[in-house]
C-alpha cells in the first residue's frame, strides 16, 4: 500500500518527534494535500522509513484525534475527518498583499517581515490584540 | 502488568558490588535506553534480566517471573558483540533457533532476512557487522518474546547500518508490541527510539522514568549572577560566570521570576546533567514495586 | 536443544570417523602382514586420551571464548538442558567409536587367554566403554571449570594418562594378591568399571554445577 503522504524528520530542530509528525499532518491538511476519508500511513509505515518509535506516531495520531482532525478506526487505520484548508478570502489576502508591499517599501526585508509576523503571532501579542 | 521489576536488586563479584539497591518498574510496550558511563552495571543488569546472572541480593522479575527455566521463552537477549555460531550457515543459525525455541516465527525470520538480502546459504563469519547484527535481532524477534534486551546493538556499524539495525528493531517493536531494553554510550542516537530512560551511576538507578516526564520536568535556568529564582525546584548542577547563573533543576511548578529564563533541554543534555552530578537521583518511590510485591 | 548438540559436534564426528578409517587401515594390515600384529590393540590405550581431549575439553570452554554460551543459554531452554545434550552426544559419539573400534580388533585377533597384564585387557568387556566415558567427564570437567580449552585439553590429557597409569598399577598390584585367572578376571573388570563411572558421574555432575550454576564471565 502507498502512502498520501511521507513524513520526514529534521533531527537538528530540537522540535520533539512527534511535534514534527503532528505539524507536517497539519500542513498537508492545510495544503489539501489530506482530504476528509483519507488513510494516515499506518504506524508500521511511518517507523519502516524513519526507524523511529512506533509509540511516537500513536502519540502523534492520538493528539491529532484529540484535537478532532483524525479518528483511529480500529483494525483499519487511521482517516482525515476534517480539512484544514483555509477558506478563499480575497480581501484578506488582498489586505495582506498591501502590507507587503507598504513594508517593502519601507526598506523591510524578507527576514524582518517574517519576524514581525512571529512576533505578532507570539502568545504575549496575542492576548493583548 | 509491569515488564521488568527489580526490588532492591544487587550483584556482587568477589569483592565490588556491580549493582546495588536497584529499584525498577518499566511498563510494559516501552523502548528503554539504559545509559550510563562505563561500568556503572549496564551489562550486569541486562544479564540478570535473561537469566544468565543471579542476583546476589534482591530479585528481577520479568512480567512477573524470574528469568530462570521456562520463563526464558519470554526474553532474548543480543549481546555486545552479537555471539553466533560462526561456522553456521545462516540457515542452519535459522534450524538453532527453531529447535531451541518452541514459538521460533522461522517463516517470518526467512521473510526478514530476505527483505535484507542476507543470504541463506552463506556462513556466519563471512557476514558484515550490519547483517551480523540484523540475524542475531532477527534471531530475537523470530523467538516471538515479550521481551528483548539489546546490549549496544549499535556500536561498531556504520551509520547506514544503525539505521537499518534501529528500523528493523522498531518494525518489530510496530508489529508486535513488545518491550525493549538496550544499552548505548551514545545518548543521541536514541533520542527518536526510545521512550523510557534508566541512567545507571555506579551500580545504582539516577533517573528512571518515561522520557516525556524527564523532558517536561527538566530546564536549564539562566539568570543574574549572585541570587537564586523563586518557587519550587531542586538543582541539580550550576554552572556561574561573572554575570550569570546556570541551573540545571527539576522543575516542580514554573519559574514566576521574570529575570529567570527556562530553557528545554533534550535528552543529551538531561543525561549528561545528572551524570556531572553522580549523587543527585531521580526516580519514582520504590514504595510502588514493594507494595506489587505485598499484594 | 539436540539438534544443536548433534550440529556442534559434526566436526567432530569427522575426526572420530577419521580414527575409525585409520583403524581399519591398521587392522587391514596386521590381517596381512604378521610384523605388525597387535599393533592397533597397543594403541587403543591412546584413544581414552584423543576423547578426553577432543570430545570432553571443547564442551563448554568453547561456548565461553567465543561468547556463544550468551546466545546458548538465552533460548528457550534451561542451562541445564543445554549441558546434559551436549554430555550425552559427547559420550554418545565416543561410545560408538569405542563399539567400533572393539569389533574391529577382536575380528583381527587370533584367540587368547585373558590375563591382567594382556594387551587384551584395556579391550575387553565394559573397561573399553568405562575409560571413553571417564575420558570424556574429565574433559568436560576441566572445561567447565577452566573456561580455555587449551588448559582444559592439557588437564584432561595429563588427567586421563595419570588414571591410566595408576589403574595399571592397581592391577597389577590386586593381581599379586589375588592371582586372577580368565575365569574370574571379570570381577576385577568390574571393579574397575564401576570405580571409572562413579569417578565420570561425579566429574560430568562438577561439569554440570560449574556451567549451569555458576556466573558466566
Amino acid at each position: 500500500m502507498t502512502c498520501l503522504i511521507d513524513f520526514t524528520l529534521d533531527r537538528k530542530s530540537g522540535t520533539a518527534t512527534y511535534a514534527q509528525l503532528i505539524q507536517q499532518v497539519e500542513h498537508a491538511l492545510r495544503l489539501g494535500l489530506l482530504m476528509p476519508g483519507d488513510q494516515l500511513p499506518t504506524a508500521k509505515q511511518v517507523v519502516g522509513r524513519l526507524a523511529i518509535n512506533p509509540n511516537t506516531v500513536l502519540r502523534a495520531y492520538r493528539e491529532l484525534e484529540s484535537r478532532g482532525l483524525v479518528e483511529a478506526m480500529p483494525g483499519l487505520g487511521t482517516f482525515v475527518r476534517r480539512s484544514l484548508v483555509a477558506p478563499h478570502d480575497p480581501e484578506l489576502e488582498a489586505a495582506l498583499g498591501a502590507w507587503v508591499a507598504t513594508a517593502r517599501a519601507a526598506g523591510l526585508g524578507d527576514d524582518d517581515m517574517r519576524s514581525l509576523l512571529e512576533f505578532a503571532l507570539s502568545p504575549g501579542q496575542r492576548e493583548t490584540a | 502488568m509491569t515488564a521488568l521489576e527489580a526490588t532492591g536488586l544487587g550483584k556482587r563479584y568477589r569483592d565490588t558490588w556491580a549493582l546495588r539497591e536497584v529499584f525498577l518498574s518499566v511498563p510494559r510496550g516501552r523502548v528503554v535506553a539504559l545509559v550510563g558511563p562505563n561500568g556503572a552495571g549496564k551489562t550486569t543488569l541486562m544479564r540478570l534480566a535473561v537469566g544468565l546472572h543471579r542476583p546476589t541480593t534482591g530479585h528481577l522479575r520479568v512480567f512477573g517471573a524470574e528469568p530462570y527455566g521456562e520463563a526464558l521463552a519470554q526474553v532474548a537477549y543480543v549481546a555486545q558483540d552479537k555471539p553466533l555460531y560462526d561456522e553456521f550457515t545462516v540457515n542452519e543459525m535459522l534450524n538453532v533457533g527453531r529447535h531451541l525455541n518452541p514459538r521460533f516465527d522461522l517463516a517470518g525470520a526467512r521473510d526478514r532476512l530476505a527483505d535484507l538480502n542476507i543470504p541463506g546459504r552463506a556462513r556466519v563469519h563471512q557476514l558484515s557487522g550490519g547483517q551480523r547484527a540484523q540475524l542475531a535481532i532477527t534471531l530475537a524477534v523470530a523467538k516471538r518474546v515479550d521481551l528483548i534486551v539489546l546490549d549496544e546493538p549499535l556500536a561498531s556499524l556504520d551509520p547506514l547500518a544503525r539505521h537499518e539495525v534501529m528500523r528493523g528493531l522498531m518494525m518489530a517493536v510496530a508489529e508486535t508490541g513488545l518491550t525493549v531494553l538496550l544499552s548505548s554510550h551514545v545518548v543521541a542516537e536514541l533520542d527518536e527510539v526510545c521512550d523510557h530512560l534508566v541512567l545507571l551511576s555506579r551500580g545504582r538507578v539516577q533517573v528512571a522514568g518515561d522520557i516525556e516526564d524527564i523532558l517536561r520536568a527538566h530546564r536549564m535556568l539562566t539568570g543574574p549572577a549572585g541570587m537564586m529564582p523563586g518557587g519550587a525546584y531542586e538543582v541539580i548542577g550550576e554552572d556561574r560566570t561573572e554575570r550569570q547563573t546556570s541551573l540545571f533543576a527539576r522543575l516542580r511548578e514554573p519559574i514566576p521570576d521574570p529575570r529567570w529564563t527556562a530553557h528545554e533541554l533534550s535528552l543529551t543534555d538531561v543525561v549528561l546533567g545528572y551524570m556531572r552530578s553522580p549523587m543527585s537521583t531521580h526516580f519514582p518511590p520504590p514504595v510502588l514495586a514493594e507494595r506489587d510485591d505485598v499484594a | 536443544m539436540s539438534w544443536l548438540a548433534f550440529r556442534q559436534h559434526r566436526g567432530r564426528m569427522i575426526g572420530m570417523g577419521l580414527i575409525v578409517v585409520l583403524w581399519g587401515g591398521l587392522a587391514g594390515m596386521e590381517s596381512y602382514s604378521p610384523v605388525l600384529a597387535g599393533m592397533s590393540a597397543v594403541f587403543f590405550a591412546y584413544v581414552p586420551l584423543v576423547f578426553g581431549v577432543f570430545l570432553g575439553a571443547p564442551v563448554v570452554s568453547r561456548e565461553f571464548e567465543r561468547g556463544t554460551h550468551q546466545f546458548a543459554w538465552t533460548q528457550s531452554f534451561s542451562r541445564s538442558q543445554w549441558f546434559w545434550w551436549q554430555a550425552v552426544v559427547a559420550m554418545g559419539l565416543a561410545l560408538a567409536t569405542t563399539a567400533y573400534l572393539g569389533t574391529v580388533v577382536g575380528l583381527i585377533t587370533p584367540s587368547f587367554t585373558l590375563t591382567v597384564d594382556s594387551v587384551m585387557y584395556p579391550l575387553t568387556g565394559a573397561v573399553p566403554y568405562a575409560w571413553g566415558v571417564f575420558a570424556v567427564a574429565t574433559g568436560l570437567m576441566w572445561s567447565a571449570i577452566t573456561r580455555w580449552t587449551t588448559a582444559a585439553m592439557a588437564a584432561s590429557f595429563f588427567g586421563v594418562a595419570a588414571s591410566q597409569f595408576i589403574a595399571e598399577g592397581l592391577r597389577k598390584r590386586s593381581d599379586a594378591v589375588s592371582q586372577w585367572t580368565a575365569e574370574n578376571l571379570w570381577i576385577l573388570q568390574s571393579a574397575e568399571v564401576e570405580i571409572l563411572l562413579a569417578l565420570a558421574a561425579a566429574m560430568t555432575v562438577t561439569a554440570w554445577y560449574f556451567t549451569a550454576r555458576r556466573n558466566p564471565a
